[in-house]
């Protein structure tokens, strides 16, 4: 489904460039359940912006089910986005302003959707995750759990192929991570492939695949047990 | 007090701390103050500031009014004068004046000045005191006492301050005045000034004898007793008017209208005045709209200091204070730059000001004026400082204080407030724009009126023949005669011609009978304008002959008496006739033996001889060439191939060679005439449109801050749209509506309010609504719909570019925003 080669990234910094990716090579397969793991800083969330690609600044090469995304303009990646990705934050990022109905309603709000269909979608995704109760509430009304929830519900929406989470379970306590990460699985169990950062073991034993960042460089995955950690290569 | 002083000092320092802020918010405060100081100056000046008189509130003009006619402020026949001053019990006295022109000569070249014949009382019915000499006494009230009392700038102008001036003669239209009294520097004739150019030299002797009520000649002017309101005086007035116009029945339909004299003198401008003073009250609004909201900014970037402070015992009142120091600083700092921004101002406008301003003289930044504006800038300071002051008087100390805490969340109260501050910023601008609209459509409208005459490439003249050698008219005759020959015959010119005045200021009226109704109903008798002109006046001034023959030099004295009448008079009294042939005698009485019967030989095109708001008057045109003419020529009209004001210098050459003692004034061309009755309007559309276009500028910079600070506070909400797919259409897309929503409430709410303005202004008096209005409606459609457009653009454009600011947000960043 998505093959990455030589992925670099980098920001720049007063003494130089600071390197978050470092000649990353992936691939990711339909269906998979992934979980990217790694100390703080190790280059997840940018992996994760990357094949979000809400991320432009990158090189190397990145394939999405054949199309050569690093050949596309800015205006086609965000068309390939905006139909084949969701994407589930830490903070859940649900406007504030917005009811929870608005809210899973938005990304369909950028598609050319006729109004009855987006409301019948709504309401499927309302049912779907049990939440029809609370479609007129705002989120400051919500538990974490139910915010992030509704977070879930808005990146399936559209039911992209590919959902990308980062830190679901971050701020939730573990009952609710529980829940969460169980959804997560129904999902993937219906065709959806999820890739997740996480600090945690127990959400990644939900997963079906685990690789191991550090310092930008991908440095272990369980489908690739032969991988070995590079040498250091020092910024310039 | 100390507490206070610190403040100061802090203040002083968070404004030194910010210097783009205190830069912007100074600047926006200095022009709108500075605007409002500057008007003020004018208002103080013209409207507020008493008349250099003793206790002039108890001064009225008197004037005879025939509302049946349209005639409200007549001047006054002699007789009526002298009956309403006998019978009346509420004036403490009563004085009159007529306004003139004397030759004065002695000096180097002749010179023209304006002056009055006055009953000998009007300077102790002003209460005026000289400050050499004496006023007039009641014996010098008699036709040939031959005593003048002379204004200060002319005693020091024309006579160098001579010490031993009273006493001496002075040669007035060639005769002898002994000057008896200087009046103080600080007297101005603002009691006359708007009827005529500012008197320097007063005659006694108007001596005021009955010669017929139908003569209206003469101002009056009273001073009501100390217990006796206007009103009061109205209805006495209106009993005595009555009674004579019962007992004489050429008084039929005339009464007696009472003005307030500083009612009087600032009637014209008044209006346009308080417009303006209206207009910069608005811009400053607008200013300060913008101020709180760029310090409601600043307040929310400081929430974690106030918090601090809160933390640390601050009450409620002391960061209000706090605050409020801060705003007043600012405002104050406003007022200083404003002071020199309204120094200049009110220079310019007295230069903008058209010459018949009463009162300009005085204007300038005073003490009411500081003090104006020391209120303004205090006032100023409290409206855009309270709002920011008391959002952060109630800090969320706990909130404020985590260190993660979001530094810039703002409420939704914030929000609504600076939403609520664009709204009225717009509703405001929309106001002025429409009061300006309003104002380019009526002089759009006033340069289109046909006056009737074309005034391109015709000098005007006065050329006065007074004194005993020109009391024969047929003296003058051979004069303008003579002179109209040298003129005509000079390079460049087509042609010229005497008359007696100048279209646009009106002329004289004169009672007339036709031989087909020679005895009109007393009351009823018809008038019209009664010009003297010479040959070539139609061909000079471009006015169309429509029927007949112009007058020639083969109409003299001994030819039959002809006249020449305007088409209005011609249709309203000969309709569907032939008028060539008919006869009318310029006279009351159609016996009256003294005056011919003249016979219309030709029909002139109607002119708008009293102005362009004035409609067409019927006018009767005599030559000068067939005397006796009851009112003498004075002017002369030059129409050349090119510029005019070139030949001046030759015809006052020509002048002098026929006769070195007549001066040549009123130098003018008809072009500048006829801009003279729209120059006030001129004005004020010219000092609206700029205040409308400051207004403008201002509510696209409030406009443009609120959403820039909005995109600011939404970068998080951005980047979490754009990763969820929204593109960078959507995002300025997004952005545009929020701005273009606060417009279109804020245009709502000020199209309601200019409507209603508008209606008050359609239930104006019909002479205060023309000087601001001339056919146009005040709810004029293309200006109501225009307005909005041009406001909708501006917010679109100041809206625009944060909104293109905000697509470049990069969802990465905007998403670790949190």
């Amino acid at each position: 489904m998505i093959q990455l080669k030589n992925i670099e990234r980098n920001y720049k910094t007063g003494a130089g460039f600071t390197w978050v990716l470092r000649r990353v090579n992936l691939d990711i397969q339909q269906g998979e359940f992934i979980t990217v793991m790694g100390p703080s800083g190790a280059g997840k969330s940018s992996l994760l912006n990357v094949l979000a690609l809400l991320d432009d600044q990158w090189k190397g090469e990145y394939w999405f089910r054949e199309q050569t995304v690093h050949d596309l303009k800015r205006k086609q990646r965000s068309e390939l986005a905006k139909r084949n990705i969701g994407m589930v934050f830490q903070s859940y990022h649900l406007l504030d302003d917005l009811t929870v109905e608005e809210n899973i309603d938005l990304p369909l709000s950028y598609k050319d959707i006729p109004r009855h269909q987006r409301q019948s979608l709504v309401a499927d995704a309302l049912d779907r995750f049990q939440i029809v109760a609370k479609k007129g509430l705002y989120p400051s009304q919500l538990s974490g759990g139910q915010q992030q929830l509704v977070g879930i519900a808005r990146a399936v929406i559209h039911k992209p192929p590919l959902l990308l989470a980062d830190e679901p379970t971050g701020n939730l306590h573990s009952g609710q991570a529980k829940e969460i990460m169980e959804l997560f699985r129904d999902l993937n169990q219906q065709g959806t492939t999820i890739v997740q950062v996480t600090h945690s073991e127990a959400n990644a034993a939900y997963g079906s695949r685990t690789i191991q960042l550090r310092d930008g460089w991908l440095v272990g995955d369980t489908a690739n047990p032969a991988l070995t950690q590079p040498t250091e290569v020092s910024a310039s | 007090m100390n507490g206070l002083f610190q403040d100061v000092r802090y203040a002083l320092r968070q404004l030194r701390k910010s210097p783009g802020f205190t830069v912007v918010a100074v600047l926006m405060l200095a022009l709108g103050i500075g605007a409002n100081t500057a008007i003020f100056s004018m208002v103080n000046a013209v409207l507020l500031r008493p008349l250099p008189y003793e206790e002039a509130d108890r001064l009225v003009m008197v004037w005879e009014q025939n509302p049946h006619r349209g005639w409200f402020e007549n001047i006054v026949s002699a007789e009526n004068f002298l009956d309403w001053k006998k019978q009346n019990h509420v004036f403490a006295d009563m004085a009159a004046f007529e306004s003139n022109f004397f030759n004065l000569s002695g000096g180097s070249k002749p010179e023209e000045i304006a002056g009055e014949r006055v009953t000998s009382n009007l300077f102790s019915v002003l209460g005026v005191q000289p400050v050499r000499g004496r006023l007039f006494l009641p014996e010098e009230e008699k036709r040939g006492s031959a005593v003048a009392i002379v204004s200060y700038g002319l005693w020091q102008e024309h006579y160098g301050g001579d010490p031993a001036l009273v006493g001496k003669p002075i040669s007035l239209n060639g005769e002898a005045h002994t000057v008896v009294g200087i009046l103080p520097a600080s007297f101005t004739d603002d009691y006359s000034a708007s009827f005529a150019p500012h008197s320097r030299v007063w005659i006694a002797g108007l001596n005021l004898q009955p010669e017929g009520r139908e003569w209206h000649d003469y101002h009056a002017i009273a001073r009501l007793k100390p217990d006796v309101t206007l009103v009061q005086a109205q209805t006495e007035m209106d009993t005595i008017a009555s009674r004579i116009e019962q007992q004489y029945p050429e008084s039929k339909g005339w009464g007696v209208a009472l003005v307030g004299l500083h009612d009087q003198v600032v009637k014209y401008t008044r209006p346009a005045l308080l417009v303006l003073l209206g207009a910069v009250a608005l811009v400053l609004l607008i200013a300060c709209a913008n101020v709180a909201n760029l310090m409601l900014v600043r307040a929310t970037g400081r929430e974690k200091e106030t918090a601090i402070r809160a933390a640390l015992g601050a009450s409620r009142g002391q960061i209000i204070r706090q605050f409020l120091v801060e705003s007043t600083l600012l405002s104050m700092i406003g007022a200083a730059l404003g002071l020199v921004i309204a120094g200049w101002g009110s220079e310019i406008l007295v230069r903008l000001s058209p010459p018949e301003t009463p009162r300009l003289e005085g204007a300038a930044i005073d003490g009411y004026v500081l003090l104006f504006t020391v209120v303004v800038a205090l006032g100023t300071g409290i409206v855009f400082g309270l709002a920011p002051a008391l959002g952060a008087s109630r800090p969320n100390v706990n909130e404020s204080l985590k260190e993660s805490g979001r530094s810039s969340s703002t409420s939704a109260k914030g929000r609504r407030l600076r939403d609520a501050l664009v709204i009225s910023e717009f509703g405001l601008a929309l106001a002025l724009l429409v009061g300006a609209g309003l104002m380019v459509k009526t002089l759009l409208h006033l340069h289109r009126v046909d006056i009737g005459l074309s005034p391109d490439n015709v000098l005007t003249l006065k050329v006065p023949l007074e004194g005993p050698q020109y009391e024969d008219q047929r003296r003058q005759a051979e004069f303008f005669q003579q002179l109209l020959a040298r003129i005509e015959a000079l390079p460049g010119v087509e042609s010229a011609s005497v008359s007696r005045g100048v279209p646009m200021y009106g002329w004289a009226g004169w009672n007339f009978v036709t031989a087909d109704h020679p005895n009109p109903p007393a009351g009823e008798v018809p008038d019209a304008n009664y010009v003297v002109i010479g040959p070539h006046y139609f061909r000079t001034m471009g006015i169309p002959l429509r029927l007949g023959r112009p007058f020639s030099d083969h109409d003299t004295p001994t030819t039959e008496p002809v006249v020449i009448v305007s088409e209005s008079l011609a249709r309203k009294h000969w309709p569907g006739q032939d008028p060539i042939g008919k006869r009318l005698k310029v006279s009351s009485d159609a016996n009256d033996k003294g005056l011919p019967w003249l016979s219309v030989v030709g029909v002139a095109g109607n002119v708008r001889s009293e102005g362009q708001y004035a409609p067409f008057v019927p006018e009767l045109y005599v030559p000068y060439t067939q005397g006796p003419w009851l009112l003498w020529p004075r002017h002369i009209m030059v129409r050349t191939a090119s510029s005019p004001t070139a030949i001046v210098p030759t015809i006052r050459r020509e002048v002098a060679a026929l006769d070195e003692d007549v001066p040549v004034s009123d130098v003018s061309t008809m072009k500048e005439i006829v801009a003279g009755p729209v120059r006030q309007g001129q004005t004020v559309m010219w000092l609206l449109g700029s205040f409308a276009t400051l207004a403008l500028v201002l509510a696209a910079v409030g406009i443009y801050s609120v959403i820039s600070y909005a995109v600011t506070q939404r970068t998080h909400e951005l980047g979490i749209r754009m990763a969820l797919g929204a593109d960078r259409r959507t995002v300025v897309n997004l952005v545009v509506k929020q701005g273009l929503v606060l417009a279109t409430v804020g245009v709502a709410i000020g199209l309601a309010g200019a409507w209603g303005m508008a209606h008050f202004v359609s239930r104006l008096p019909f002479e205060a609504r023309l000087l601001l209005l001339f056919d146009v409606q005040p709810t004029d459609p293309l200006t109501f719909v225009a307005v909005p457009a041009i406001l909708a653009m501006v917010a679109l454009l100041a809206s625009y570019f944060p909104g293109r600011r905000a697509a470049k947000v990069d969802p990465i960043v905007a998403l670790r925003y949190e």
